[in-house]
């Protein structure tokens, strides 16, 4: 029907009125037919205070022992002289009654909060309510709750990235030595790859050795009487060339044996010590020899008349003492190269910290190549293991 | 009077004319060949522009979505992201916008000229109720149609979809397929019916309602045919909302 | 001439005293622009009301009130005694089957033939299509307008259009019609044909009837012209003279919502009143 008027009374508008309330009241059942949307009802207000907020925003879902109870309505920072250093300040909306019940009875004072990830993915947290027993009271609007820790996700991610932190340290020096040590870089390096050193080393202890042999034959046909000893005993200056040979042989040992300087420690340590020993005992023998020859030339016992009359022998041990003496001349400005710090064998000797570093990183090289290695036979033999360990923490 | 007033009077007039016609399907004559000839017009009439912008809504969606998918290594997802999209919420809601256009400004037009030129009158003078005669079918064959319209805007944007997915993208045809067939519960498939079963009613009611108040000869049939397009397109898209919320609340919200 | 018997006309079981309209004090306004102001008059069984007035002088109104399209502010409308002013809408459709009603332009269906438009109401009750088809065109045949009846109102002329709806408003043998204007916008000629189906109704069918017009020449007509029916069925218009005077058609005028006059054509010619003056002489 045509209306007639356009000023309309109320009562005539009584149908549209009606239909008007019944939509408003089927759209707010609508939306509040899953319990998100109340504007209506009053809520309970509750506090809780934690370290960090650690991905907390407002809205974020409010649960009691998992039942979703409300939501947060604010999160913010408290006053720095706040105790414990609970800093953050979340104040929750929970729904006053829960199925009847009223949510006092449920949260007490002895409930704690705790911010739990919504998901592994992500950071977006909630907050879960330990329900409260008996031994707390009702709590009370805006009661503060405590906070418990939940082991979060996040967390875990950090343990197993402070894990990780600690094996890289470890890793990189490792790697930096072995990798030097590789490339003959560094004392160590140079001890371990230099093969001149111990070309040298070697060199000078085999001569010492043949020179000893040789020195032990001679002496040995002087004593058995061969040559021209006689010629030997009468000549004053192969006698003071023999005994300044002699005593420069018997100083030098003696050094060795009272372990003055550096060459002492040497030959306490590796081959180079027993070798050297070695050589050393010989050359006392020899000088011991010497003295008992010469002592029997001065007292003209044995087959002295042959010595001395032998003028090929005579001869031959002069030039053999002559040999000898440039060898231990040798073996003295070696020594006293060594002693001088010449050279590397000097230096070797001489460097006194070196030396006890040498000692030291030869100790921890012993250590820790052989744990190293152990580690890279075991990682080769079983890279699983250790890829494993990577993945788990991922 | 003021504009709360005249909401209340439309809203009103609205509900009486709902009233009516209920009674005009409980009573006879109930017209169910006029029924069918609106359906003929409403729903058959309807099929081509409701396919065409189904197909390019799912052409659309897939072309919009399957980037973003293929970012996330997802592409096998890309079926049942259109069919989700498409079934619950683009096809009901463009088809009923459609319809809404087509339709909705058809009928308040020719209801409004009939009674600009007096024929409701004439027609309520012989005795015959105009929400009877003009309403009920009307509003029925909507309710009938629109759903039935919906479900082929679905198929043809699933096809549409398809059709980029597999010949622009070069995503295989089974893929999409099983994504499809995967990605659609029946709560999708029953709310997307449901859906448009109100808005056909909606549109409907709304667009009667409007051409049968039309006043101020054919200046107000272009009006009232205005006001019946705007009017249903606005009641659609609200009450699509509050509808979705409903069918969340009796299927659950699955995500996927 | 209604050969018929089957659809009887529907005869008010009220006796002849009752008047088929009565209005009472009705009182209607659109916002502050009175239509009707204490409206009062009586149309009797078999009686012609020719309602004149100017353009928007509410003649329309009063033919709108009696079919319950509109309701009135205040008072009463009774149609064959039933006060309808507080009738709910399905009483109101039970009233209007006693109602004829021919409007303005015609306003028949556009989308359907003049065949259904005649038929409409018939095919509403669910009558039989033979019984349909027969009264159609017995209507068609009382409008003279057999050969149209498979056209689309589309098609049709202004007259041609009035004369289908005059037809489709007496198919069910209203004992009441309401002519809104029949004539508005029509040739002399046609607009004469017009009235003398309004004439056999009134002589040959004792309908009461309302003729909303503003043209004077159909007051001409109507109140001084009858219908009779010679032995073969021929129907002929015959002059009143002296020895007959047309009592059942009287004249009313309404001027902004007030009858300013009310009575017989003779005494419409007598009144003193320069409105009506000059809307007869049209000077």
């Amino acid at each position: 029907m045509p209306r007639t008027r356009q000023r309309i009374k109320f009562s005539e508008l009584r149908v549209g009125i009606f239909v008007l309330a019944a939509l408003l009241v089927l759209g707010y059942l609508v939306l509040n037919s899953s319990g998100d949307f109340n504007p209506f009802e009053k809520k309970f207000a509750l506090k809780a205070r934690f370290v960090s907020a650690d991905g907390l925003h407002p809205a974020a879902d409010v649960q009691l022992a998992g039942v979703s109870i409300g939501k947060v309505v604010d999160v913010k920072f408290l006053p720095s002289d706040t105790p414990d250093g609970n800093r953050i300040e979340a104040t929750l909306s929970v729904s006053r009654q829960i199925q009847g019940q009223p949510i006092d009875e449920m949260i007490r004072t002895d409930s704690t909060a705790q911010l739990i990830a919504t998901s592994v993915l992500g950071n977006e947290k909630m907050i879960n309510i330990t329900p409260g027993t008996e031994k707390g009271n009702a709590v009370g609007e805006n009661f503060v709750l405590e906070a418990s820790t939940a082991i979060s996700m996040n967390q875990l991610t950090a343990t197993g990235n402070d894990l990780l932190k600690q094996i890289n340290k470890l890793a990189i020096p490792a790697n930096e030595i072995l990798n030097k040590a590789n490339t003959g870089e560094g004392t160590l390096g140079k001890v371990v790859n230099d093969d001149a050193l111990y070309n040298n080393l070697d060199g000078a202890v085999a001569e010492t050795k043949e020179t000893m042999k040789r020195l032990q034959a001679t002496i040995d046909k002087i004593n058995s009487g061969q040559g021209s000893a006689g010629k030997l005993v009468n000549d004053p200056k192969l006698y003071d060339s023999l005994a300044k040979t002699a005593a420069s042989l018997e100083a030098i040992s003696s050094d060795i044996r009272a372990g003055k300087g550096s060459a002492g420690k040497i030959v306490n340590d590796d081959a180079l010590y027993n070798e050297t020993r070695a050589a050393v005992s010989d050359l006392r023998k020899i000088t011991e020899d010497f003295k008992a020859i010469t002592a029997d030339l001065r007292a003209g016992k044995g087959t002295l008349g042959k010595l001395l009359t032998d003028d090929k022998v005579y001869e031959d041990t002069r030039s053999a003492l002559e040999r000898f003496n440039s060898t231990a001349g040798r073996i003295e400005a070696i020594l006293s190269d060594a002693q001088a710090g010449k050279g590397t064998l000097g230096k070797f000797i001489t460097d006194e910290t070196l030396y006890n570093s040498v000692n030291q990183t030869a100790n921890n090289v012993a250590t820790f190549t052989g744990e190293g290695t152990q580690l890279l036979k075991d990682f080769r033999a079983n890279p699983k293991k250790y890829l494993r360990i990577k993945l788990a923490i991922f | 009077m003021n504009p709360f007033s005249r909401f209340l009077v439309e809203l009103q007039d609205i509900s009486f004319l709902f009233w009516r016609m209920l009674r005009g399907l409980r009573k006879q004559p109930r017209y169910f060949d006029e029924m069918i000839r609106q359906m003929d017009s409403i729903g058959v009439g309807s099929l081509a522009i409701v396919s065409l912008t189904g197909f390019f809504t799912g052409c659309v969606l897939i072309l919009q979505a399957y980037p973003t998918l293929e970012y996330y290594g997802a592409q096998s997802s890309a079926g049942q992201s259109v069919a989700i999209t498409l079934i619950r919420e683009l096809g009901p809601v463009l088809c009923a916008l459609m319809v809404a256009g087509r339709v909705g400004s058809a009928i308040s037009a020719e209801l409004g000229s009939m009674v600009v030129s007096q024929q409701i009158d004439a027609m309520r003078a012989l005795g015959t109720s105009p929400a009877r005669k003009l309403v009920t079918p009307r509003v029925i064959a909507l309710v009938v149609t629109l759903p039935l319209l919906t479900v082929a805007a679905d198929v043809f944007g699933l096809i549409g979809g398809g059709i980029i997915a597999r010949y622009l993208y070069a995503l295989d045809a089974n893929t999409y397929i099983t994504s499809l067939r995967a990605g659609i519960t029946i709560q999708d498939i029953i709310g997307g019916v449901i859906k448009p079963l109100a808005f056909g009613f909606i549109i409907g009611l709304i667009s009667c309602h409007k051409g049968l108040t039309t006043q101020g000869g054919t200046v107000g049939v272009g009006k009232s045919t205005t006001d019946a397009v705007v009017l249903s397109s606005i009641t659609v898209i609200i009450a699509d909302f509050f509808l979705s919320k409903v069918l969340q609340g009796f299927f659950g919200n699955t995500l996927f | 001439m209604f050969e018929t018997e089957t659809i009887s006309r529907q005869q008010s079981p009220i006796s002849p005293i009752v008047p088929a309209i009565e209005f009472r004090d009705v009182d209607l306004a659109f916002d502050d622009r009175v239509i009707l102001d204490a409206i009062n008059f009586t149309v009797r069984r078999g009686e012609t009301k020719i309602v004149l007035g100017g353009s928007g002088s509410g003649k329309s109104t009063i033919i709108k009130l009696i079919l319950g399209l509109l309701r009135p502010d205040a008072g009463t409308v009774l149609v064959d005694g039933e006060d309808i002013t507080n009738a709910d809408e399905q009483e109101l459709t039970e009233m209007r089957k006693k109602i004829g009603m021919v409007f303005q332009e015609g306003a028949l269906f556009d989308s359907l033939s003049v065949y259904d438009n005649v038929a409409y109401r018939l095919a509403e009750e669910g009558i039989d299509d033979d019984e349909i088809e027969h009264e159609v065109i017995r209507m068609l045949r009382f409008v003279d307008l057999e050969d149209a009846i498979d056209k689309m109102p589309i098609e049709l002329s202004g007259g041609m259009r009035r004369r289908v709806g005059i037809a489709r408003a007496l198919v069910g043998s209203p004992s009441i019609v309401l002519f809104d204007e029949p004539t508005a916008g029509l040739d002399p000629p046609t607009a004469r044909t017009i009235c003398e189906l309004a004439i056999k109704l009134r002589d040959l069918e004792g309908v009461s009837s309302i003729f909303v017009t503003h043209e004077m020449n159909n007051l001409k007509y109507l109140s001084s012209e009858y219908a009779i029916v010679d032995g073969e069925g021929q129907v002929f218009f015959e002059q009143e003279g002296d020895k007959l005077c047309i009592i059942n058609t009287k004249v009313m005028m309404i001027k902004q919502g007030n009858i300013i006059f009310d009575g017989t054509d003779e005494e419409l010619k007598l009144s003193k009143d320069p409105y009506i003056h000059r809307f007869i002489t049209g000077r």
